[in-house]
């Protein structure tokens, strides 16, 4: 599938309509690649889902727009994490706070009882409530660590920051969690 | 290498059970919490923490289609826009350039010091009052066409000829 660094956005032999055709090919190519990780992100930072698909739109169009940017295309996923990370944490200190709001909007399983989704919304509020002690850079380097899983160095390359920082994020987060989880669980 | 012989602390129990401790360290930290039931505990209650955070709900899935259309319509959008304005950005550049020549082209005559035979016409030479003249004597004071003294001064030393002109308030 065409994407960042494909031959056909880079192939000079068309003429100027066919280059066009091509790069709007790519761009195309890169929407569907990468739209779906970088939502996710995104979901992950700001906590609900319409502000989530509003800032992978701007992300997207952003790095769309600057691609010449991008020197080598081997990094396009790091660079696109890193605009979707400093998109997202862009909005959240503008808005001052985390809107958790829509969690409950996730489609539940059809197989899911009462109880059970009764279960799930007490765990998201307990989680939600620990991710609104922790600042916006421990919370995304939290998130991005601990759930979903990123390395401590993709996680430092998202961030625009050293590892050895992300580590020192994560490590604080996890005990000020922690410590929230004693004091809601005695 | 030498195991902790003091307790570690908490920012490297929380490092230590998410894994993000380098070989070293994580060695030593193991070798500590392996026989310190306080720090062992610490261990347990972080990685229960992540356990927790690991299982959250998974991402909804939005209307993926509809997001794709949308950003592709606001990315062609963007494209246009950013086209135009170069075009714009061209448009008053060239313009700018135009009336900065035009500017100085009519500046020019006034300002030179070795005005052509032609262009000196457009100097009146009007000579001064005889109280102007002896205020700036050794000085080529001329009057203008627009009513504006023009006063030339030539300094041998430093071989700088100044040209200023005073205008009537």
């Amino acid at each position: 599938m065409p994407c960042f660094g494909s031959p056909m956005a880079l192939d000079r032999r068309h003429g100027p309509s066919a280059e066009g055709q091509a790069a709007e090919t790519a761009d195309s190519g890169t929407i569907d690649v990468h739209m779906r990780r970088m939502f996710r992100l995104i979901y992950r930072i700001v906590g609900n889902v319409p502000d989530a698909q509003d800032l992978t739109q701007e992300a997207l169009v952003k790095a769309l727009s600057r691609k010449a940017q991008l020197k080598d295309d081997r990094k396009a996923v790091q660079w696109l994490n890193r605009i979707a990370v400093n998109t997202a944490l862009d909005f959240v200190r503008r808005r001052g706070r985390v809107a958790f709001g829509e969690f409950d909007d996730s489609a539940p399983a059809k197989t899911e009882s009462p109880e059970d989704r009764v279960l799930r919304s007490e765990t998201r509020s307990w989680i939600e409530g620990g991710l609104e002690l922790l600042s916006e850079r421990e919370r995304t380097a939290l998130v991005l660590r601990d759930v979903e899983d990123m390395p401590a160095a993709e996680v430092a390359e998202a961030m625009g920051c050293s590892t050895a920082t992300v580590r020192s994020h994560i490590a604080n987060a996890r005990i000020k969690f922690r410590k929230y989880r004693e004091e809601r669980n005695p | 290498m030498r195991a902790l012989n003091r307790h570690p602390d908490e920012l490297q129990l929380s490092l230590y059970a998410g894994e993000d401790l380098n070989f070293l360290n994580r060695w030593r930290v193991a070798r500590h919490v392996k026989n310190c039931r306080q720090c062992e505990a610490a261990v347990m209650a972080h990685s229960r923490v992540r356990t927790e955070l690991l299982a959250q709900p998974p991402v909804p899935e939005p209307d993926f289609e509809a997001l794709a259309h949308r950003i592709r319509v606001e990315a062609e959008h963007v494209k246009r826009a950013g086209t135009r304005d170069r075009g714009w950005r061209w448009a008053v550049a060239g313009a700018g350039a135009a009336a900065a020549a035009v500017a100085i082209a009519l500046l020019l005559p006034v300002g030179s010091p070795e005005l052509p035979g032609s262009r000196r016409a457009a100097l009146e030479t009007i000579p001064p009052p005889a109280e102007v003249a002896l205020l700036y004597e050794g000085a080529d004071v001329q009057v203008t066409r627009e009513g504006a003294l023009s006063v030339r001064s030539y300094h041998p030393g430093s071989g700088v000829l100044t040209v200023t002109e005073y205008f009537a308030p």
